[in-house]
């Protein structure tokens, strides 16, 4: 009966939405792009506009008012082009990466939460794996997404529920900016180790028709040397069993018939890995076999009220784990399929209205040794958004509700109000509150011996405020700064965990609370000295994070101190980048009586990219976000040819992120990216 | 206005500075001899590398944490299965670590680690110079030259096997993931006989007459766990209990210093006399919130020692009590997971 209520609630709200729509007639209807894409004209390289931490109203995807979110600008997407998406996760602040070996299992946690915690999106859609709960990034390549985005706490539930700390959004991108226009882009690496990786990438735009392929391979031994400095004397050893061989791409075709744009993606990934023992294990030949297809479908069409869009996704995913020395062998498959309608209401003219109405359909279904007959589950999730603004366009607020019926259980209210205020020109004010659940596992309720179907969803109640100082340059070659500094407070209540039962059978329950709280600090600047001859952005980011369980113990692998910077220098055809990060302890028993140490690393990049052919009447025009771009109007034709050298954990440190799984040292790259491009701009 | 920039980023590199700073802290060294108390494993977490030792001292009543680390500066390894006592040394089965760490009593320095092995459970000497070590994955059993500190052979059993006992000149072996007790001969080293004793057989020990009893666990909950007696001469079965519930999980078999009264742990701690003609219906200690781990008798006092491994996420308890009594003497803090014991003269 509350349910019914309940979801009546959430009917007459979208049904409102809807009314709302087509009261709104708004004066021009604007193609916009789905995504901001910035990679893509040849002017990677270009610094000025990098964009890092960004408080909310951007073009961000899901961005929400009052919330935090952080994009990759295009440096750290080249950087992570011939490995994988976490190389990218690196430099997002207050998120901390485990990593069980270099191409192994990596799962992402936000703010002192778990890797569950952190729910990831692929075009909207969600990725998490129904079984585990969580995504291993290490299979994401890097090359496959033209957009990585983090939204951090209760901003997340404009993508879905369960990002209790956050969540990412991955994008394939795509747009349509030329009518006609061909690239080809080659990209290999070599590394340390007998790591390669390989890239094959190829765009084509044709009036209202856009196609890009991105193929990758990538293998390595990683059979570097550390020392094990749990045998006598520490002597140096070379991790065993550790090779990896992934490949795979995606496929993305848009297509434009008048004012209706289809879209079709496919990723496919298939991968190989050796896992490596630990510092205090024998090597016992284990290895994991993952494959996945996805494949989306999608409309989105501009009406006179707004963006309607419309998205199908079947996903199947398979692992086979294999243990010879345990003789075991585990294997499961699982698929997915989505549904998706969304409507983007036009920015209101109004002080107050409805901006989104969004239902979604989930339905997962699961095979493994570990369930008698499979396990299955659906998600109806409805979603209504709505915004205030001053007249003086000064404070705004945005409220979000979100009601989901998973299974046969209704999820508690999840809500986000969030405001930001301007205090001046340069100084504003952002803040929200937020409520954010994670129902349970389809192992947590069905593996046998264990599960437990009776279990509640982890209940979230979060509040951040942050103060930002983004001053407005005076003329375009001023330097630019930004600054931020924050506070967030974050209560999960009924935090799942695995506990001992009868007869050594673990089972889940609702068994935990956490209180994490934190400061954010954030600074940038980018700028140029007189006449352009050099260019340099500086980045710096702080976290000071408190995880605390009932007991009072800093919950395990969540480091109580997060920091990088990063320096980028550019001068003329030759650029450099330093990036150091510091990662305080991380206690790895939940007494917090061990630890992995705190470490810190830093990487070193040299490029050198030349333009090799061009030809006719190119105009370098400076678009709106500083990027240099093509002259309008002109047909062109050129190939760039791009060098960079590097060094990875440059001064050598010997640091684990997981407890005696060793991670490499001091290790070289040399990356070669070739790009042949064609075609005509418009405009 | 220039200076208050400046400011925020010097705050910024002040706040980076001290929390890179935070030194970590330095092991206090110990200064004792391991002598007249308890040496303890605490298994840790599989695959985190966090097993530990602790010793409670019987003259001052204190527990010593972490003492492996402290003595031979570095970690025990991975899920310290099991201790046992062979002269001076002390034989540390580090299972997840494929090794056996031995130690020199009464300073617990390193002597050697038995390396070589997949999977080691438990190490039981037969004779003076030999011992036989149980293995999980490697289908064997470990023949190990103590003198030399090497692993010399290995007699294949076809599966996984844990505690061990010898009578005479036979080695009893439980072949937990089968229904079988192997019969090992001491001598020749060689697999001679094997009886059918009940699903999963997980600890065993010898009682006053020399007869063997046989703990079989059943596991999660496919079949009624049993307690039997075997005969160490005929091999006979010659008594067996069965547990009222395929949800009964019996484990940790072990026996009093008289050799009359069993224990073991059952969710509670249940106590049984040998001539005893049924199951006790009502454990000697209860389980009450207590995650109860291991167990083992203190020879010279009898006092029974109980291990509580909690969640099996933090430090764990010892607690002593008396014979015939129901609330704990005493308790101390000990390890993550803690299990096996040895009792030290």
């Amino acid at each position: 009966m509350k349910m019914m209520h309940r979801f009546a609630v959430m009917a007459v709200l979208l049904v409102l939405s809807w009314t709302r729509a087509f009261a709104q007639v708004p004066d021009s209807v604007p193609h916009q792009p789905l995504l901001d894409t910035r990679i893509d004209d040849g002017a990677v390289h270009m610094i000025a506009p990098m964009r890092t931490m960004t408080i909310v109203e951007t073009e961000y995807a899901y961005s929400i008012k009052g919330g935090k979110v952080w994009a990759a600008d295009s440096l750290q997407l080249q950087q992570a082009a011939t490995g994988n998406v976490t190389q990218v996760l690196e430099m997002v602040p207050s998120m901390s990466l485990k990593r069980y070996a270099p191409g192994g299992l990596a799962t992402p946690a936000f703010r002192g939460t778990g890797a569950g915690h952190t729910q990831v999106f692929w075009e909207g859609m969600p990725l998490n794996s129904a079984m585990l709960g969580q995504q291993d990034l290490a299979l994401g390549a890097g090359n496959l997404f033209a957009g990585v985005q983090a939204y951090y706490g209760g901003s997340s539930l404009t993508l879905g529920s369960g990002g209790i700390g956050g969540a990412i959004a991955l994008f394939s991108g795509g747009h349509m900016r030329y009518p006609y226009r061909r690239e080809l882009r080659l990209r290999q690496q070599f590394g340390s180790w007998g790591n390669l990786g390989s890239n094959l990438e190829f765009d084509i735009s044709k009036k209202q028709f856009y196609s890009s392929t991105r193929l990758y391979t990538q293998t390595g031994k990683n059979n570097f040397t550390f020392s094990n400095t749990t045998l006598p004397g520490s002597p140096r050893q070379q991790l065993a069993n550790a090779g990896i061989f992934q490949f795979g791409g995606m496929q993305d075709f848009n297509f434009a018939l008048k004012e209706n744009y289809f879209f079709a993606k496919l990723w496919v990934l298939q991968s190989d890995r050796s896992l490596p023992p630990t510092m205090v294990t024998t090597d016992a030949g284990e290895s994991q076999a993952d494959q996945a297809l996805r494949g989306l479908l999608g409309w989105h069409r501009p009406t006179r009220f707004g963006l309607v869009s419309v998205t199908g996704g079947h996903f199947m995913e398979w692992m086979d784990y294999r243990n010879p020395t345990a003789q075991l062998i585990a294997v499961s498959h699982a698929t997915r399929t989505i549904g998706d309608a969304l409507f983007k209401f036009d920015t209101p003219k109004h002080r107050l209205g409805i901006t989104q109405a969004g239902l979604r359909y989930v339905h997962d279904r699961a095979s493994t040794d570990g369930y008698i007959h499979g396990a299955q589950q659906n998600l109806v999730s409805a979603m209504v958004r709505g915004e205030w603004k001053a007249r003086d366009e000064r404070r705004f607020l945005s409220l979000l509700i979100r009601q989901e019926v998973y299974s046969t259980n209704l999820s508690p209210i999840l809500a986000y109000l969030g405001g930001r205020f301007k205090l001046s020109s340069s100084w504003n004010l952002s803040s929200n509150l937020a409520r954010n659940y994670r129902y349970p596992t389809l192992n947590d309720r069905y593996w046998i011996p264990g599960g437990n179907p009776d279990l509640k969803p982890e209940l979230s109640h979060s509040a951040e405020m942050n103060l930002n100082w983004l001053p407005r340059p005076r003329r375009r070659e001023d330097n630019r700064q930004s600054f931020s500094v924050g506070g967030y407070y974050n209560h999960v209540d009924d935090w799942i965990l695995w506990v001992p039962g009868t007869g050594a059978v673990w089972h889940p329950e609702n068994v935990r609370k956490v209180n994490a709280l934190g400061i954010e600090a954030n600074a940038s600047l980018v700028g140029q000295t007189p006449r352009r001859r050099l260019q340099y952005q500086l980045l710096a980011s702080y976290t000071y994070n408190q995880s605390r369980d009932q007991d009072g113990y800093q919950l395990i692998y969540t480091p109580q101190h997060l920091a990088f910077a990063r320096l980028y220098l550019k001068w003329k055809s030759l650029d450099l980048q330093y990036f150091q990060d510091w990662n305080s302890r991380r206690y790895t028993v939940a007494d917090n009586s061990a630890f992995v140490k705190g470490f810190t690393t830093g990487d070193l990049t040299l490029g050198w990219r030349r333009q090799i052919s061009t030809r006719l009447d190119i105009k370098p025009i400076p678009t709106s976000d500083g990027i240099t771009a093509i002259a309008q109007g002109t047909q062109f034709k050129q190939g760039i040819l791009a060098v960079q050298v590097g060094v990875r954990n440059i001064w050598n440190a010997q640091f684990q992120t997981v407890a005696w799984r060793p991670m490499p040292g001091r290790s070289f790259f040399v990356r070669l990216e070739w790009t042949l491009s064609r075609g005509e701009r418009l405009l | 206005m220039k200076r208050i920039e400046r400011m925020r980023w010097v705050g910024l590199l002040l706040v980076l500075a001290i929390a890179a700073c935070k030194p970590d802290p330095i092991p206090e060294p110990i200064d004792i001899d391991y002598e007249n108390g308890i040496l303890l494993v605490n298994e840790g977490n599989f695959l985190s590398g966090n097993a530990s030792m602790s010793f409670l001292s019987r003259a001052s009543d204190t527990v010593v944490h972490d003492v492996f680390q402290a003595e031979v500066a570095r970690p025990l390894g991975d899920v310290a299965q099991s201790i046992t006592i062979i002269g001076n040394r002390a034989y540390v089965v580090v299972n997840n670590s494929g090794k056996v760490e031995v130690l020199d009593l009464p300073k617990l320095t390193s002597a050697c680690a038995l390396t070589g092995m997949q999977s080691p459970r438990y190490l039981l000497p037969i004779g003076s110079s030999r011992a036989l070590v149980s293995d999980l994955y490697s289908k064997t059993i470990h023949v190990v030259d103590l003198a030399n500190c090497t692993v010399t052979g290995s007699i294949a059993t076809g599966g996984w096997t844990e505690e061990m006992a010898l009578v005479g000149n036979r080695v009893f072996v439980t072949q937990t993931g089968t229904d079988k007790l192997l019969v090992i001969d001491a001598n020749a080293r060689t697999l001679t006989d094997s009886l059918y004793v009940g699903r999963e057989p997980n600890s065993l020990t010898v009682d006053q007459n020399g007869k063997l009893w046989v703990l079989c666990g059943s596991g999660l909950g496919q079949a009624q766990p049993r307690l039997v007696r075997v005969s160490a001469d005929s091999l006979a079965l010659e008594a067996a209990f069965t547990f009222p519930s395929t949800q009964d999980a019996p484990s940790k078999l072990c026996i009093n210093p008289a050799g009359d009264r069993l224990y073991f742990i059952n969710g509670g701690i249940f106590s049984m006399g040998i001539a005893d003609g049924s199951l006790p219906a009502q454990a000697s200690i209860a389980k009450g919130a207590h995650n109860w781990y291991g167990l083992d008798i203190d020879p010279q006092t009898g006092a029974i020692y109980a291990t509580d491994a909690l969640d099996f996420q933090h430090k764990g308890f010892l607690y002593r009590f008396l014979p015939g009594s129901t609330t704990p003497a005493a308790s101390f803090q000990v390890g993550l997971i803690p299990g096996e014991m040895v009792f030290l003269p």
